[in-house]
């Protein structure tokens, strides 16, 4: 007679316990390490060494086309030129954000636009590299 | 007696499941929608058609004008962006001073433009200013 219980194969028992874990630290560092994407839909130029950003800034994406917007508002000539005229009135400053892309010759002609309407002082939003 | 042994409590197991499933699509999405570069600036110096430059430069400025990528012209002579470089760094030696007016051609893209800027200021030279005339 057999007395012996019949031999099973032990059950393959994998602990999710550290997979859990790795996963929720990297879900914590990158919503809080990363912003989510701007939706410009723009291809940032890259500069080495730029500057932070100051705050209180106009910033008028240009995108590949020479097309304007602010605030993720596509915009005019004729709409620019009346936020133009509010923001010089509050002595604002205003930044240009242009496509990589873009013709050289587009953002110099916005620029001196700019400077006809009393922005002496226009930056450029890039990226760093 | 009691022959009943096979009441033992069922211990209640929560199914991770749906909670990792969920955790995942979370991850991913963050990974995919997030971005690490940060915005910065750069100060962005132009003169237009009508404007003197003299109002806005030193007396001695270079004037370059960037006819395509890799062709550039100093003084009517064109050349590579080493020796332009070169020159410039001379230039700078000899007067501190000394700036750099760059005028485009129409097939230049802002990257280009922003590329040779950043090594113009690399030789030394403080002053680089754009003419947005767009003459050679």
């Amino acid at each position: 007679m057999n007395f012996r219980a019949p031999s099973k194969p032990a059950a393959i028992d994998i602990d999710l316990t550290p997979l859990i874990n790795i996963v929720f630290l990297m879900l914590i560092f990158f919503m809080l390490a990363g912003t989510l994407k701007p939706d410009d839909a723009i291809q940032t130029a890259e500069v080495d060494g730029a500057s932070m950003i100051e705050d209180d800034l106009l910033v008028i994406v240009m995108t590949i086309d020479g097309e304007l917007s602010v605030k993720g508002e596509n915009i005019d000539r004729q709409a620019l030129n009346l936020l133009l005229e509010a923001k010089t009135t509050l002595a604002g400053k205003v930044a240009i954000k242009p496509d990589s892309r873009l013709a050289a010759e587009q953002l110099l002609s916005l620029t001196e636009e700019l400077r006809e309407s009393g922005f002496s002082e226009v930056t450029l939003i890039v990226v760093s590299p | 007696m009691n022959l009943d042994l096979q009441t033992t409590r069922r211990r209640s197991v929560i199914s991770l499941t749906p909670l990792i499933d969920v955790v995942f699509i979370l991850l991913l999405f963050f990974m995919l929608a997030s971005n690490f570069s940060q915005e910065r600036s750069v100060s962005w110096n132009s003169v237009g058609e009508g404007r003197n430059l003299m109002e806005d430069l030193p007396l001695e400025s270079s004037r370059i004008y960037l006819q395509a990528a890799q062709r550039y012209v100093l003084d009517g002579i064109t050349m590579s962006q080493a020796l332009l470089l070169e020159a410039l760094a001379a230039r700078h030696v000899a007067n501190p001073l000394h700036s750099v007016v760059v005028s485009v051609s129409e097939e230049i893209d802002v990257q280009t433009l922003l590329d040779l800027i950043a090594s113009i200021k690399n030789t030394g030279v403080e002053k680089v200013v754009m003419d947005a005339s767009g003459t050679p």
